[in-house]
């Protein structure tokens, strides 16, 4: 960079950029990404309180086992199955497959598609097991 | 290596091997993680709302135990890796940058110590 650092060309323009499916996508693994971390967080504690015995366990999992805290659970599925996707779609790039307009609207869908299947199936293997 | 932070990209003195070698182990993390989140996630859903007796036999299995402490390690290594990315992106300050990285850093091995001790704790645990 041998330009003025104070006068460098400002792209994109957020203010005026219409949002589109890809960079949508992009920024939410981004987010999905660091908001995982608390979900992490989550299931650290939960492992933490069984260690500790079942009397901090039962509390723990009252906790979420709580409307809140099953919504907090989703959103956690949701979100990792989500960042799977498009972190799967990010490895195929980085050996060079699926670059090119085309393919990587197509691999938006898909990525929609199978994210919003995998929370399917897995909140159905949660109910179904007795 | 394993789990260190990258001096090159802390400060100034930037060097392209530290950089490449960053990028190559963030693969190697997401790549694990594929695997590992899918018979991880599949466990948790079955058991997250059953009773404590059943919540800790399944997670005593010694197949379960070590999925369950892999998927939660390699996760949380692979988020130090993540964060790091975004920090150097949006705080250009170095000294914040730096204080910033080395909280994530402390953190994160606070966490795995945590982890460690629980997942040793349940498995040897008495019902
Ligand atoms: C998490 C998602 C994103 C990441 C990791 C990311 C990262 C990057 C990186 C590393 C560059 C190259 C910068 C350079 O070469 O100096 C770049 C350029 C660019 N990004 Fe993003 N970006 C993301 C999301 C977005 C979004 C949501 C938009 C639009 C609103 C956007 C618009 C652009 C544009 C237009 C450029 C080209 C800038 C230029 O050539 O001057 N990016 N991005
Ligand atoms: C489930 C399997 C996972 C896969 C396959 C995966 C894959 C990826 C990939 C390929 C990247 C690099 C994207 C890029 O080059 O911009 C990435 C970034 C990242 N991942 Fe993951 N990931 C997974 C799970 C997680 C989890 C559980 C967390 C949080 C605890 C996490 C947090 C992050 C963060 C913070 C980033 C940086 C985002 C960025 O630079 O824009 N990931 N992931």
């Amino acid at each position: 960079m041998t330009q003025d650092p104070q006068n460098r060309p400002l792209s994109p323009h957020l203010t005026i950029y219409r949002p589109q499916l890809n960079s949508v996508l992009s920024i939410m693994h981004r987010i999905t990404g660091i908001v995982l971390f608390f979900g992490l967080l989550l299931l650290i504690f939960w492992f933490f309180s069984m260690s500790v015995g079942q009397a901090s366990f039962d509390l723990f999992s009252a906790l979420i086992n709580s409307l809140i805290g099953k919504l907090i659970l989703l959103g956690s599925l949701c979100a990792l199955w989500y960042h799977f996707f498009t972190g799967v779609r990010h490895l195929f790039w980085d050996v060079g497959i699926g670059f090119g307009l085309e393919w990587v609207q197509r691999s938006s869908y898909a990525v929609l598609i199978a994210t919003i299947s995998l929370i399917i199936l897995t909140l159905l293997i949660g109910v179904f097991t007795v | 290596m394993i789990f260190r932070s990258l001096k090159g990209l802390r400060g100034q003195s930037h060097k392209g091997v530290e950089s490449t070698n960053h990028w190559i182990i963030q693969r190697f993390t997401s790549i694990l993680l594929i695997p590992l989140s899918i018979l991880f996630v599949v466990n948790f859903v079955r058991v997250f709302d059953k009773p404590f007796i059943e919540v800790l036999k399944t997670f005593q299995h010694p197949v379960n135990n070590l999925v369950a402490l892999l998927f939660i390690l390699i996760s949380l290594w692979h988020y130090r890796q993540g964060i790091e990315v975004v920090i150097e992106d949006y705080v250009h300050d170095l000294g914040k940058r730096n204080l910033t990285l080395r909280l994530i850093g402390i953190m994160c091995w606070f966490l795995v110590i945590v982890v460690i001790f629980s997942f040793v704790t349940i498995y040897r645990m008495e019902i």
